[in-house]
């Protein structure tokens, strides 16, 4: 066992330097850099992907060679990719992210800065849609075939089919003041005099800027999960074991509860380790939506204004957290399943 | 042309009398909340590139002179009075007494002095690179007395005395040589000597000004009735219809709207009541989109086969269906309310059979049946087939009636969205037959260079389509050294007529107003000034 792990965490390693050359690569290929980002903003202010551009007029045509010049040295694009790619990986092994060439901060400073937004958002969504979905696709199996398993699967279907950000604007002109009921704030984390209230005042303050969001941010995964757990009991009830028990006189609740659902979990508790992913969940819509300042707009952004250390930033540390989430499911698969062993 | 740089003399100098356009009954206090649009990345003043941090730099940062939002005439600011030389190659300017920075520092000619080198710094210490094609013009700034600095510029341009009277100045006891833990403040904060202080910015929620007690203009009687909040809020509020929301709730005081906005989108009960719509036009420069043609594309070499493109092109029609009528076609190169823009030249006719009949006299001709005309061009077969650029998915509609107008007539025209980098390299290139793009105002005072003159074809300019015409280069190079204002709008007018008939665009609208909400807590002297909203006069009324 120790082994196997010593062995995976060893594969990562050429793992992440093939995805961060190849991302490396792919941001050097793609069309316009972090200097003609600022070439773009000198000849056509600052708006460029509107498709509008300001002809200023207070300077000359066209940008100087000294000024490319001092460009390709701020930005340190004096030097050759395969350098560049080097100079990169040998801070990275010092845990040295580079500079973001927007914000002109650490990069690990703006990651950080937007964490807690993502993670508060992909924590609670990751609770709540367990907690909710497991019961909800257990009461669906019992009940199969049900009024009760046709409605909600209906409903269910429904609102997977909606869009998040679309359910984010109908909720905010229904439920947030637009015309219709004031029942929650328009969005942002907290209202403006947090930092005076009390701490029940501070945690209800939070969970009423929260539900709206937190709605949205879940709607996706929810219609999956429930019917993932439904199916795979449906599954397990099938099963020799189950028909054994019954025909012992196992009484149908400790069948369905004790034996089918332990078995059932199975797939469900294995996807677990790529949740680990949460810490980094983002929605570029939802959070210009709701004015949340997460990972989502900042991934977005970094890649229009082709801000080349922040995006590296952000692919390096979510290929850890994904190749790290993929061993926490192998060995959760092992944990809950004896049949199987990875010697 | 060197007359005419004398000729300016010093008819700027002498305009030291300050007209007041505030009210000066207005009460002082309250808060006034706007919406940012975005937070700033970075609020250095130096270093910063983006909108946002130029619109908060410009309530806590000043500049030596400032313009009359109704006479646009330069009046004092940092600077109480300055001087031109007779060769107009040197400005003096003399700093007014007892300005302080907002950490209670006083105001030195050294910081102006400063906020010149920083930018022009060789070895780009302040990463100021972006601002320096603004400033390449001027060759030094040199200190001459205890209270006076001196601009020299190199070559005679009607615009220097426009870069070196809106030079920002920062305090150079903060910004010089920061350690990198001091740098990380200057990110964050803004010390000027303005009306407004910063006190606070939160990436995540909002940026909080206040009002500086020692302001220097408090005390100045020409300045009565500005900035008279004692608080401003800004948000970052990105969506549309999260915004209008706001400003429905009384989230936020005042709001720009787009054209759809205010004709489709601010008709709910508050309208009218606690909020109100404002449809006002003033003489800010507005900007037009346009269709340019590769000139060196062999297809676009002939003026006519231009101008049947443009009598294609149903301006009107799509002014009433899509723009709400509040808009008209362009005329030419410019903003047609400008003073530069001449008002004789006329918008070409939507005229599907002039078009055809011009067509016809250029050559064209459908030769092998399959609709799209072509000709012989160079002992090749050209077809009348081209492809548009288009950097927005939202502007695709107007393209596609273009496109079926002229399909009609036997032209075939696709379109293209291309993603910004992608499209701003492939003009870089010049690789494209036509691109749809829209210039935004730019400066009150017209200088086409940038755009229309031959040398800014070269090393990627913005003369993407290869304009290129002797004679308007010629205008062009004269109008930049004229100093007075009338003889260059007569040099400039000719430029446009010119342009207008070469027809190397297809220029397409003019919006014709500024649209705007205000919340009735918000009391104004009147709608708008000559050439600015004014929201800097506008007070709280309850």
């Amino acid at each position: 066992m120790f082994t196997y792990i010593l062995k995976r965490l060893l594969i990562m390693i050429p793992t992440l330097l093939g995805i961060t050359l190849v991302t490396f690569v792919i941001i050097n290929l793609a069309p316009g850099s972090p200097i003609e980002q600022r070439i773009q903003q000198m000849k056509f202010g600052g708006m460029g992907n509107e498709g509008r551009s300001s002809g200023d007029n207070s300077k000359s045509s066209a940008v100087s060679e000294e000024v490319i010049e001092a460009l390709k040295k701020q930005y340190g694009f004096d030097k050759p990719v395969h350098i560049r790619y080097w100079i990169w990986l040998k801070n990275i092994a010092k845990l040295d992210f580079g500079e973001s060439f927007t914000y002109e901060e650490p990069v690990l400073d703006v990651i950080t800065s937007k964490l807690p937004v993502s993670l508060q958002f992909g924590v609670v969504s990751l609770i709540m849609s367990y907690l909710v979905c497991v019961v909800l696709g257990v009461i669906k199996a019992v009940k199969h075939g049900t009024a009760f398993d046709y409605v909600s699967s209906f409903l269910l279907f429904v609102f997977y089919s909606i869009p998040g950000f679309m359910l984010a604007i109908l909720l905010i002109v229904y439920f947030a003041g637009g015309g219709f009921y004031n029942w929650f704030p328009m969005g942002e984390l907290y209202s403006d005099n947090y930092y005076d209230l009390t701490l029940w005042g501070k945690i209800v303050d939070r969970v009423h800027h929260f539900i709206l969001p937190l709605i949205c941010y879940m709607i996706g995964s929810f219609t999956v999960l429930t019917m993932l757990m439904k199916n795979s009991l449906l599954d397990e009830i099938k099963k020799d074991y189950i028909r054994t028990a019954r025909a012992k006189g196992v009484p149908e609740k400790v069948v369905f509860l004790k034996h089918a659902l332990r078995n059932a979990l199975i797939p469900i508790v294995t996807g677990i380790g790529g949740f680990i992913s949460v810490f980094f969940v983002g929605s570029l819509l939802l959070e210009s939506i709701f004015q949340l300042d997460g990972m989502g707009l900042l991934s977005y952004k970094s890649i229009l204004q082709r801000d080349y250390n922040v995006i590296m930033g952000l692919i390096f540390i979510q290929s850890v957290l994904m190749l790290v989430g993929n061993l926490i499911s192998d060995l959760a698969y092992i944990a809950v399943d004896p049949r199987i062993d990875f010697k | 042309m060197k007359k005419c740089v004398i000729a300016l003399s010093l008819a700027l100098g002498v305009m030291n009398t300050a007209f007041a356009v505030g009210n000066a009954k207005a009460p002082f206090g309250g808060e006034f909340k706007i919406n940012l649009g975005q937070a700033p990345t970075t609020l250095n003043a130096l270093s910063s590139s983006d909108a946002y941090a130029s619109e908060v730099q410009s309530m806590i940062m000043e500049g030596l002179l400032t313009r009359n939002p109704d006479t646009r005439e330069w009046e004092p600011a940092l600077a109480k009075s300055w001087t031109i030389s007779k060769d107009g190659k040197t400005f003096e300017f003399t700093l007014r007494d007892g300005v302080k920075w907002h950490d209670g520092k006083p105001l030195t000619v050294e910081d102006v002095k400063f906020s010149f080198d920083a930018i022009m710094d060789p070895k780009d210490t302040y990463k100021t690179a972006h601002l320096k094609p603004y400033y390449e013009n001027i060759k030094s700034v040199e200190i001459v007395a205890p209270n006076k600095v001196k601009f020299t510029v190199g070559t005679p341009y009607f615009n220097n005395f426009t870069v070196a009277a809106g030079l920002t100045v920062v305090p150079m006891h903060l910004y010089k040589n920061p350690s990198k833990e001091q740098e990380k403040i200057l990110n964050k904060t803004l010390v000027g000597t303005g009306p407004y202080m910063l006190k606070e910015f939160d990436r995540a929620k909002r940026i909080v000004l206040t009002s500086n007690p020692n302001w220097w203009g408090r005390s100045e009687p020409s300045l009565k009735g500005i900035h008279n909040f004692q608080t401003i809020t800004m948000r970052f509020i990105q969506d549309s219809t999260i915004s209008i929301r706001s400003i429905e709730n009384g989230d936020i005081d005042y709001l720009a709207l787009q054209p759809e906005e205010y004709a489709q989108k601010t008709n709910g009960p508050k309208w009218g009541k606690s909020v109100h719509k404002i449809k006002t036009q003033n003489k800010q420069v507005s900007g037009y989109a346009f269709v340019g043609f590769n000139l060196t594309n062999p297809m676009f070499k002939s003026v006519k086969t231009r101008e049947a493109m443009v009598h294609l092109f149903d301006r009107k029609k799509m002014i009433e269906k899509l723009l709400f009528n509040f808009s008209l076609p362009a005329t030419g190169p410019l903003y047609q309310q400008s003073d530069y823009a001449d008002p004789t030249v006329k918008a070409l006719e939507f005229d599907p059979k002039l078009a055809l009949k011009k067509l016809t006299e250029d050559g064209w001709k459908d030769t092998d049946g399959d609709r799209i005309l072509d000709k012989m061009i160079d002992g090749k077969k050209v077809k009348l087939s081209f492809t548009i650029l288009e950097p927005l998915p939202d502007f695709v509609k107007f393209l596609t009636t273009f496109q079926e107008d002229a399909k009609k007539v036997g032209v075939d025209v696709q379109v293209k969205v291309v993603e910004w980098n992608a499209f701003i390299k492939l003009l870089d290139e010049r690789k494209f037959e036509a691109v749809r793009l829209a210039w935004g105002g730019g400066d009150l005072d017209w200088d086409p260079k940038q755009i229309w003159h031959s040398e800014s074809i070269a090393n990627a300019g913005s003369n993407f389509v290869q304009y290129n015409n002797p004679k308007v280069d010629k205008l062009i190079d004269e109008s930049r050294l004229i100093m007075d204002k009338a003889t260059r709008v007569k040099k400039l007018r000719e430029v446009y007529r010119t342009i207008a008939a070469d027809v190397p665009y297809i220029f397409l609208f003019n919006g014709k107003f500024k649209f705007y909400a205000r919340t009735d807590r918000i009391g104004s002297e009147k709608d708008t000034y000559t050439y600015s909203i004014g929201s800097d006069y506008w007070w709280i009324a309850k």
